[in-house]
């Protein structure tokens, strides 16, 4: 009953390279021993050298080698230039690295190029459900849908081609992370962002990642902030901005600002809770001793946590975005700008759900967030693609990488980031595919009179960034 | 679970120990309180969860810790039972007929917000303003509270207590678990949550200990600090109970120490619940015990049968035989009992009794109770510690056997 030192052998094993049966002094010297095991690991990216390291020595592999992926591409669609370069400087470059392009020039065709031409199992990530099903789709239609799978919340049926969230990525790679040699991460500038703690989980998942190849895909790279995602991915590979490619290969665009008056009953409401706010910061001085804004206003929320009177002040705060976000006078102009417009399909953009949701109640428009059933968003992103739909409302989901050619025209009722830009340059990258000659005409509803004024600077100031040689009235 | 704003405000660490200030009820006002939270939560039955956590929310004006209340007030909301508003189920198609409407009577124009509606109320049989109503009900806020635990402010001190520790958890990069039983339940949760383990003895104690398979290569070690926090809910139900973690608190490593059912006494407050009765898995096992306690074994020659389930370490994974025999001269051996079996599962079994080595372990199996022919998986198990039986093993037979190989464990 004695048990015998297992034969040598490597797997991957629950994010782990894993080696059996050969000693510390024989293994290579990035492999550490593990206890709980009784085995020699590693991070599960290294598991290609070490598959390389055990192939030359003869030692079997565990877990079955990652498919060859050799599906026909089926997509009718012939690839421009900047795509074509993007894959070649891609492949060029070791299959690693990201690809930079603006919203709009057909990141997904790239993705879609380099997984045909690696002739891999593929893993793609994306950061919400709702490009899960856009990516499932482009996938099934470009490769049949017999190869794809998806694996997030309940549904989880991994396949050759595997989409996937950032969010379910790491249980991914856990346990099938071998099987896929390629990881396509999208929309990577989610990857990078260095003060937020999600974006550090997200980055485990590609940490013990086993995939030899990856590609990023971003219209947003966040430059100065890149180190982790150079380490993980790869540099940026190819390039190209909005400015260089408008009009050539996106379509043209004008952004206008409107002012909405506040009804009596609103106004009145948001004098008095900026009265009870402003009272309180001018009595205890909070604003004013503190050595940054962001200082401040942590040190006021904390207070409010155990102070009534600071609780009452944070209460009026947020009932006056509240107000903003739901001033009756937005939902009246946007009816009015999809009565001028009433041949474009059009995006609205919200600040919260509760705008939403009552948005799509008055208006009878479909809405998407991150709660929609994923058989209800597929259908809406359906119907909106075949036109049978005119409108959808949204607050975040909407943001990034979905697709909608024929949206032309975007109403922002508010945004999620106090005027980022970020979220500004991705909203209106949603309005620029280009069809034909039409014109892009991204709309801001402004409540005068409010904080929302200097909001609506800041994303006036992104844009500016991103394109100088646009239409730009009412800027 | 708690939200990190809900756990971190009662969190000090000092000289590298983490406390918590768990909620105690020093001053006799705190459970009347939660007695009071939790039949506000009662008058709510019926009442969909955006409005019931609207109602707790405003009770902070009658503390003075708002962090604290919503700490309370989550520990409620996941305690009770919300479920979807009737109709609920096709309201997603409604939305379809309604959304369809209006892309065909696009643009909309004043006085025609109700016209997309008219034709998807008169199949669901309700009128167009309360469809446009109730167009979202199946969204998660508006699922209705069915029930209220039946529980008191003093249970629900506790619960919140464990969610505080849970919430601390979620920070650990290593835990040390020890309980006097439960194992069966521990170790179940710790397969769910994909955690590794190892198993070391101390005397008569075992410590478990707990890590994520990848912790030392992450960016963020506490990447599976939630998937201890899962485990912890189990703990807690066994007797005697211990937790020690290693926490990264604020990117500084501290250690955070918790044991079950502490008294209220300062700023302690009783954890968890009432430790579970462990179950029969048979009518088998149960006739066992039964007969055991009444015989000679137990009543004059000093053995003595725990339900125990003393684990024992199988090759990197964890055997948990049904019952550990002790004598009172510090022998001891692990029995399991196989009732109904097919070969597939007796060669399991028998793997699990071969990995674990020397372990002082009997298998009695029923060999009437054979689905299909699986003798030959027996065979290289050996006789020693083997004992076949009719349809219910005989104490007798079963001790003897004990006393062979039984051992003094160190």
């Amino acid at each position: 009953m004695q048990n015998s030192p297992p034969p040598p052998g490597i797997a991957f094993r629950a994010g782990l390279a894993v080696l059996v049966g050969v000693s510390s002094a024989d293994a290579p010297e990035w492999m550490h021993p593990d206890a709980r095991l009784d085995a020699l690991v590693a991070a599960g990216s290294r598991y290609p050298e070490l598959r390389d390291w055990a192939a030359s020595r003869g030692i079997p592999e565990v877990n079955s080698v990652p498919g060859a992926f050799d599906a026909p591409l089926l997509d009718p669609r012939t690839p421009r230039e900047a795509q074509k370069e993007a894959v070649q400087r891609w492949q060029a470059a070791g299959s690693r690295g990201t690809v930079v392009l603006p919203t709009g020039a057909g990141k997904t065709l790239v993705a879609l190029l380099a997984i045909h031409r690696t002739g891999r199992n593929a893993c793609i990530v994306v950061p919400t459900r709702a490009l899960v099903s856009q990516w499932f789709t482009q996938l099934a239609d470009a490769f049949g849908v017999e190869h794809v799978g998806s694996f997030y919340g309940d549904e989880k049926e991994v396949r050759a081609l595997t989409v996937t969230t950032y969010n379910s990525a790491f249980a991914l790679m856990e346990k099938h992370g071998a099987r896929f040699s390629l990881m396509v991460c999208d929309e990577v500038h989610h990857l990078a962002d260095s003060t937020s703690g999600e974006a550090r989980t997200r980055m485990d998942a590609l940490i013990i990642a086993p995939s030899v190849h990856r590609l990023g895909l971003t219209a947003t790279y966040p430059d100065g902030q890149d180190t982790a995602l150079v380490r993980a991915l790869g540099p940026v590979v190819y390039r190209r901005s909005i400015g260089e490619m408008t009009n050539i290969e996106l379509a043209r665009f004008a952004t206008e600002r409107r002012y909405v008056d506040l009804t009596p009953a609103e106004r009145a409401r948001y004098d008095n809770c900026t009265d009870r706010f402003e009272s309180y910061a001018q009595q205890t001085g909070w604003r004013v001793n503190a050595i940054s804004p962001d200082v401040a206003w942590k040190g006021f929320v904390a207070t409010a946590r155990r102070q009534p009177q600071a609780r009452r002040a944070l209460r009026a705060f947020y009932e006056r975005e509240r107000l903003v976000r739901m001033a009756e006078s937005k939902f009246d102009e946007t009816a009015h700008l999809l009565r001028l417009y009433p041949n474009e399909q059009a995006v609205l953009f919200c600040g919260g759900t509760d705008v939403a949701l009552e948005l799509s109640r008055r208006l009878a428009i479909p809405l998407i967030t991150a709660s929609t059933p994923a058989s209800e968003r597929h259908a809406i992103l359906t119907a909106m693609r075949d036109g049978a739909l005119r409108a959808v409302a949204s607050v975040k989901v909407l943001d990034e990488g979905w697709d909608v050619p024929n949206a032309k025209l975007g109403i922002i009722l508010g945004d999620t980031s106090r005027g980022g830009a970020r979220q500004h340059t991705q909203r209106l990258g949603r309005l620029l595919r280009r069809q034909g000659d039409q014109v892009a005409s991204l709309f801001e509803l402004v409540a005068a009179g409010t904080w929302e004024f200097f909001a609506s600077q800041k994303r006036s100031a992104a844009i500016r960034k991103v394109a100088d040689s646009q239409l730009g009235f009412g800027l | 679970m708690l939200t990190r704003a809900q756990v971190t405000p009662f969190v000090r660490v000092r000289q590298q120990v983490l406390d918590v200030a768990y909620l105690a009820d020093a001053k006799g006002s705190i459970v009347p309180f939660l007695d009071r939270l939790l039949r506000l939560t009662r008058k709510l039955e019926g009442r969909p969860l955006d409005v019931v956590a609207e109602a707790l929310r405003r009770q902070e004006r009658r503390v003075r810790d708002a962090s604290r209340l919503a700490g309370i007030s989550r520990t409620i909301l996941e305690w009770c039972d919300f479920v979807a508003p009737g109709g609920a189920e096709h309201l997603e198609r409604a939305r379809q007929q309604v959304f369809a409407e209006r892309g065909s009577l696009w643009p909309p124009v004043s006085g025609d917000a109700l016209k997309p509606y008219e034709n998807a109320a008169a199949s669901l049989g309700i009128s167009s303003a309360e469809l446009q109503r109730t167009l979202y009900n199946d969204r998660p806020g508006a699922r209705q509270l069915r029930r209220v635990p039946d529980a008191d402010g003093r249970a629900l001190l506790a619960r919140y207590n464990l969610e505080l520790a849970r919430g601390v958890l979620r920070d650990a990069t290593r835990v040390v678990l020890q309980t006097r039983g439960g194992w069966r339940d521990v170790f179940r949760a710790v397969k769910a949550a994909g955690l590794m383990h190892e198993l070391v003895r101390e005397g008569k104690r075992y410590r478990l200990i707990l890590t994520g398979p990848a912790s030392a290569y992450l960016i963020r070690p506490q990447r599976y600090g939630v998937r201890f926090a899962r485990v912890l809910p189990v703990l807690a139900r066994s007797p005697g109970w211990r937790v020690q973690a290693d926490i990264l608190h604020n990117g500084k490593a501290c250690v955070f120490q918790l044991r079950g059912r502490a008294r209220a006494t300062g700023s302690t407050a009783p954890i968890g619940g009432e430790p579970r009765r462990e179950r029969f898995d048979s009518a088998w096992e149960r006739q066992f015990v039964r007969d055991f306690r009444r015989s000679s074994w137990a009543t004059s020659e000093g053995w003595h049968l725990t339900r125990e389930r003393t684990p024992l370490s199988a090759g990197g994974a964890v055997f948990l035989p049904d019952f550990t025999l002790r004598h009172d001269d510090g022998r001891e051996a692990a029995v399991e009992l196989v009732g109904f079996w097919t070969p597939e599962y007796l060669a399991s079994k028998v793997a699990k009794v071969r990995a674990a080595g020397s372990a002082p372990l009997v298998l009695v199996v029923a060999r009437a109770l054979a689905v299909g022919d699986a003798e030959a998986v027996l065979t290289d198990i050996g006789g020693e510690r083997l004992l076949w039986c009719g349809q219910h093993p005989r104490v007798g037979d079963v001790m003897r056997l004990v006393e062979r190989v039984a051992a003094v464990w160190r």
